[in-house]
This record gives C-alpha cells, structure tokens and sequence, in this order.
C-alpha cells in the first residue's frame, strides 16, 4: 500500500490556527472524530499525547509525525494539518513545526504501520516535496503530491 | 431409526451427564452382544451339527459344559466330507468377505482393535453380520478357528452403531465398541471378569484401556446373564481338584512360561509368515484363498480330525488326563499348521480357541513328561494343561491378566491362579512385542486415540524451570529508548525478542525482531521511533508454570521466545524460554515413556 492510499481529503486540513503542540493534535483528532474514524476521541487524543510524552515526534524540517497505536481505532489512517503559524515541538533542529502527519493504528498492526511510518519519514526527508506541500492550496494537491512522490 | 428415535428423546432428556450416559448405553450393547451371542452360538452349532455329526458322521468329544446330546448314531466317519467340507466353508466365507467386508479379513478381534485405534471406533454396518456368516461357514465346516473374532466383532460394531446413531463423542464411541466386543466375549465363553478385562487388555501391548473398564464389565455382565439363562450356567470344562500346594512346582511352572513363549514366538511366525510368504503370494482371487487353505485344513482333518474346528473336546480329555504325550504334541504342531491354514488365508475365525488348545496340549504333554522325570514333585500334570492355556495366550495375544482369568472362569480352576500367574508373566515378558494381534500398539501415547490427551498431558506435567535457559545479564530496552539505540543492541544480540520495560522496570511490551523488520536498520526513522512504537503485546512465564499454558502464550501472542520473571517480582526477568524448547521437551518426554518399558 501506498502512504496515500491511508489518507483522505477530509482529513488534510490546511492552514489551521493553533498557538500549541497540543492544541494542534486537538484540532486533527477532533476532525478524525467528526469523520467517525475513532471510536473514542479522548482515549485516543490521551494516548497520542502518551507517546509524545516519551520522545518528541518532530523529524526537522518544520514536520511532526505525532503517532499513537491504540484500540481506538480501526484501521491506519494518516491525517494532515498545515498550521498558518509553526509551534514549538522539541524539534532536535529547534525549527518550529508547521506540518502535522498524525498517524493513527490499530493495536494488531504493528509491522504495516512501522513500515508505513518509515515511508512517510522518507517521503519527508525530499526538500522539493517538503516545499511543494508547504505551498499546496488544496488537500487534493497534498495527496497528488504524494502520489507524484510515491510513482 | 424411527424405531430409535424414543429412545433418543429419552436420552437427549434424562441422560445428560457422560457417565450416566455411557452407563445406559453399555446395558443396550450388553443386551445386544448377548442375544447375538446366542444367535451365533445356536446358528453355529446347528450348522456345525449338520455339517459335522450329520455330513460326515463325525462326531467329536465336546468339552462337559457344552454337552449337545447328539450321539453318534454308528457306521463309518464319511471322510469325504471332511476333506471337502473346510473347503466349501472356506469358499463361501471367503466370497462374503472378500466381496462385501474385505476389510475384515481374517480374525476379528483385530478388526476390532484398528478401529479404536485408527477409526475412531467406526464398524461398518454390514461388517458384524457378513463376519458371523462367514465365520459359522469357515468353523462350522470343520475350519480350525474360534469365536472370539466374530463375537467380539458383533459385540463392537453394535456398540459403535449404537453410539454413531446416538450422536455420541469419538471416545464414547470407542468405549462403546469395547463394551460390545466385552459382551459378546464374556457371553459366549461364560467367562464376565475375563471377556471384559480382555477387551481392554487386548488393545495394546504394555497397556490398558482403563477407563473402558467399567462399561465392558457392565454389558459383559449383562450380556453373560443372558446367554446363561439360554444356554445354562454351569462352566464350560469340567475339572478334576486341581491344587497347588508345593512351591518347587513354581519351578515347572516358569519353565512352562518360556516353554509356552518359544512355541507361540514359532506360532505367530508360521501364522503371520503363511499369510505373507504362501498365501499373499499365490496368484489366485482373494475370494478363493479360503477354500484353498480349507483344502489344506481337510487333509489334515483326514489324517488328525482332533484338529478340526474348536477341538475343545479335546482340551477337557487333556484336562482329563486322558491323552497321551505323543497325541498331545501331535495335536500341539498340527493345530498351528490348521490355523494358520485356515485363518491366514483369508477364513474367518478367531486366534482365542486355537491358542487355548495349543497352550493346553503344551502344558498337558510338558506336566506329564515333569510328572515322569521327577515323580511325586507335581501334584496333578494335568493342571499344566489349565495353565499352558493361559500361558500360551497370554504371551502371543499379549494379555497376561485376562488370559488367566478366563481360564480360570471356563474352567472353574481359580486354584491354579498362582502358578498361571508366574506362567502367564514369563510367557508376557519373554515373547517380548511379538503378537497375535498385528493392530495392537504398545502403549496409550502410541495410539492415535489417545494423541490429544498426551499431548497435553506431556505439557501439564513439565514446568518451565526444566527447561529454560537461565541467564545472568537479559537484554532488556526501555520504553523510550530511540530507534538509533537499539539497533546497536539488535545487531550484537542473539534474540528474536527484546522485553520493554517501562519506568518501575516492570515488562510492558515485547519487541520481536520478525514484526520490527521493515524499520530495523532504516536510518530515516531511527531519531522518530522509540521502544513503545515498535513493541507489541507483553507476555511472561514464571518457573513454576505448566508447558502447556505456555505452549497456549506461544500460539496466542506468536512471539518465539517469552521472558521467563520471577512471580514474586515481576521486573526480575530471569532468561528466556524459546518455542523450539517445549517442542524439544515434549519430544524428549515422548521417546523416553515409549522407551521406558
């Protein structure tokens, strides 16, 4: 599978609003809940920030890959914010984070999820690919350059 | 199955508990087996009568407990008919069998005992009714088998049907079957104690269906009661006083025993060697092979008659003590050339009757020969001929207990028990696995019946301290150790499986190496991945637990190795148990209880 085959347009929010780390992933988990893709939003909101807790996800760059793998939810899914403004994040780069990947798994499906974290991270590591999303205006455009990346 | 289905409402409401269930069921069988015991014995001895007194005016001794009243009526034996007459009973049996059950091929006890042990106690319907036809032809024309095989096929397919129409468990099915062939044997020898201790000796070599004991005593009793009050109570030999007062004849009566395992070890080759170097071999219809070893069986008749049929007749003259050495040797070899003729070509018939009467005429041949070598040693040589019955069938059947007891309930020669014991031991222990009953499996753990029950058996019965590796330094991460840390650590380390310990040290995860591959040596995520993102579900074994509950953690969790802890403190993590090591153990324990006899 594809990193954007576990994406949906729903889920890429662009150009949010958001003064902290947590009220970032908040804002995504909220939107995962609207789109009934967790079952239980604050379980799933606690154990995102649980992992957070033991080691900054933020890869430089400006990108975070927040993650947490629980029962709460049934199938990977990748969703997307795009702040207006970066937040600190413990980045080791000390950059400020504008672009959120949170990725979120079922228990069982430990060796998928590994090996989709290490695609996304990889896809990440391109400067061009990491600007043309900086720039893109819609969430289609997130996802067709994923496409692009991914051949 | 209309017929049945009250009775299956009746046991669907009111029988619930296994037991309970088995019970009433082993009352049906024994009702059964006793009525077709009567059938097969009234059928066989009018046939045998017509064939036999009236066909051939031969008229044989009959053992006192079975005494027909048909006396000779003059005039010459029509030899003719002995010749022929085994071979039409073959011929007949053998197109029954060979046409519509040929899976029942020779003796029936067998047949009996591949079913429970690798058909799931499943008889085909037709199996019991074709094996009785055929058997009353082959013994009735003078074929030189018993009843044991067909009975107890009668007894056990019975059971098995009863138990396959009741919708009964594989193993229900199994004790039912034994309860049937338990039945028909206790009836049709008037020997109860005997027939069922047979049944569940009989299946294997160094061992006993224990738990099927109390069903076969149960239809055994009930299928003897009914056969007694048809055909009388009394024994079926009658016996002088036999005693055993002296212990120098425990002397006679060991080298008897080896004497009976040197004859049946030559007994079983000629028997099984007949079957597959004579008459597997011959080009000829299956079908036919019978009449062929009936020809042969007939010209033995024409010369020795005595070795015909049962010749229990002759046993009770041995008892008697009125045959000589010479006959009674004579008797001894012709009679395992005739059985070996009549059943390894294909006839039907049991191994029980002839091994009585091959052992009898050993004992009653070797106490004489004693009796004249060391006079006045032995109180009756006689006895010996009691005794070389048990003896005899208790090395090549390889049933020492029930073999006594049913001579001693034929015969009434409970007196004799003592030395039969010692006979019986040392003909056991010195035919070493050689048997009559080719079916026959050594012990429980090699019967595929009892596979499950071993298994875990084998696995309750050993803890994990027997066979992990203890270790003083065990690899552990932390919860929050970085990707880049532990690769250093994955690439040193000889684990499949890594614990994760969390902040009080306790395991909070495990981190198998087969679910971490696609991001082990990927140097994009190594800063973005800790312990917790890779670890799965955490699972542990303390030294005191089972194999079989941590076989259970093994197939459950999927790791190929568990951290063994210390139940009183969790965080101490002790070494590792891997899978391989219950394989191995399990495999360990298996060849040394099969080698342990």
């Amino acid at each position: 599978m594809r990193v954007v085959d576990y994406m949906q347009n729903s889920l890429i929010i662009l150009d949010v609003d958001a003064r902290s780390q947590k009220e970032a992933i908040t804002k995504i988990v909220t939107r995962m809940d609207e789109e009934g893709v967790v079952s239980n939003a604050a379980k799933f909101l606690e154990a995102v920030f649980e992992r957070e807790s033991l080691g900054s996800t933020a890869i430089g760059n400006g990108i975070a890959l927040p993650h947490a793998r629980t029962q709460h939810i049934d199938a990977i899914t990748i969703a997307v914010v795009r702040l207006r403004e970066g937040i600190d994040f413990g980045a080791a780069d000390d950059q400020p984070v504008r672009l959120l990947f949170l990725l979120g798994t079922p228990l069982k499906a430990v060796s998928e999820y590994l090996s989709v974290l290490a695609k996304l991270s990889k896809i990440l590591k391109d400067d061009k690919t990491r600007a043309k999303i900086f720039k893109a205006p819609t969430a289609d455009a997130v996802r067709s350059i994923f496409e692009h990346a991914e051949g | 199955m209309t017929v049945l289905s009250p009775l299956q409402w009746f046991y669907k409401k009111y029988i619930h508990k296994a037991s309970g269930r088995l019970f009433l069921a082993s009352i049906i069988v024994g009702i059964v087996a006793g009525i077709g015991a009567i059938l097969f014995f009234e059928a066989l001895s009018r046939f045998s009568h017509y064939i036999l007194n009236v066909g051939a005016n031969y008229f044989p001794p009959e053992p006192a407990g079975e005494v027909t009243g048909h006396a000779p009526l003059g005039g010459a034996i029509r030899w003719w008919v002995l010749l022929i007459a085994p071979a039409i009973g073959g011929l007949i049996s053998g197109i029954l069998v060979f046409t519509w059950a040929p899976e029942a091929e020779g003796h029936g006890t067998d047949a009996m005992i591949d079913a429970f042990h690798h058909k799931k106690g499943i008889i085909r319907k037709r199996v019991p009714l074709i094996k009785a036809i055929s058997s009353i032809f082959t013994i009735g024309t003078g074929g030189s088998a018993g009843r044991e095989g067909p009975i107890a096929q009668i007894g056990a397919g019975f059971g098995s049907y009863l138990a396959t129409i009741l919708k009964l468990t594989d193993d229900e099915r199994r004790t039912l079957l034994i309860a049937g062939a338990a039945g028909g044997i206790g009836a049709i020898f008037r020997s109860p104690l005997g027939g069922a201790l047979f049944t569940v000796e009989v299946l294997y070599k160094r061992d006993f269906e224990a738990k099927s004991l109390i069903p076969a005593l149960v239809s055994s009793i009930v299928a003897y009661s009914i056969f007694a009050s048809r055909f009388g109570w009394g024994l079926m030999f009658h016996i002088p006083q036999f005693v055993f007062r002296h212990p120098v004849e425990l002397v006679f009566y060991a080298l008897l025993g080896f004497l009976c395992a040197g004859v049946g070890l030559v007994y079983i080759k000629i028997f099984y060697g007949m079957r597959d170097r004579v008459f597997h071999v011959i080009r000829i219809p299956a079908q036919l092979k019978p009449a062929l070893g009936g020809i042969m069986v007939g010209l033995i008749g024409l010369l020795a008659p005595f070795v015909l049929a049962s010749g229990y007749g002759y046993l009770q003259q041995a008892m008697n003590g009125e045959l000589t050495i010479r006959f009674m040797l004579v008797a001894m070899a012709l009679k395992i050339v005739a059985t070996s003729f009549t059943i390894s070509s294909g006839g039907s018939g049991g191994v029980f009757a002839p091994s009585l009467f091959i052992g009898g005429m050993l004992g009653g041949a070797f106490g004489q020969i004693c009796d004249g070598l060391f006079p006045g040693l032995i109180s009756n040589p006689a006895a010996f001929v009691l005794v070389g019955m048990g003896a005899f069938f208790a090395g090549t059947a390889k049933v020492p207990i029930s073999s006594m007891i049913m001579v001693s309930e034929m015969t009434g020669g409970y007196k004799l028990l003592v030395p039969m014991m010692l006979s019986s031991s040392t003909a056991y222990l010195a035919t070493s696995r050689a048997t009559l009953y080719e079916k026959q499996v050594n012990r429980m753990a090699d019967s595929p019946s009892h596979l499950r029950d071993f298994t875990v058996d084998v696995l309750e019965n050993m803890v994990v301290d027997q066979v992990y590796h203890p270790s003083a330094y065990v690899p552990r991460v932390r919860q929050d150790m970085p990707l880049s840390r532990m690769q250093a650590l994955f690439s040193e380390g000889q684990e499949s499986c890594y614990p994760v310990v969390g902040h009080d040290d306790k395991i909070v995860g495990i981190i198998s190496l087969r679910n971490a591959r696609a991001v082990l040596f990927d140097n994009d995520v190594d800063d973005l991945l800790i312990a917790q993102d890779l670890m799965t579900r955490p699972v542990t074994v303390t030294p005191a637990e089972s194999l079989k509950s941590a076989l259970k953690k093994f197939i459950e969790f999927g790791y190929g190795q568990i951290p063994v802890v210390d139940y009183r403190d969790e965080s101490r993590i002790l070494g590792f148990l891997t899978h391989e090591d219950v394989i191995q153990a399990y495999d360990e324990e298996i060849k040394r209880r099969k080698f342990a006899f």
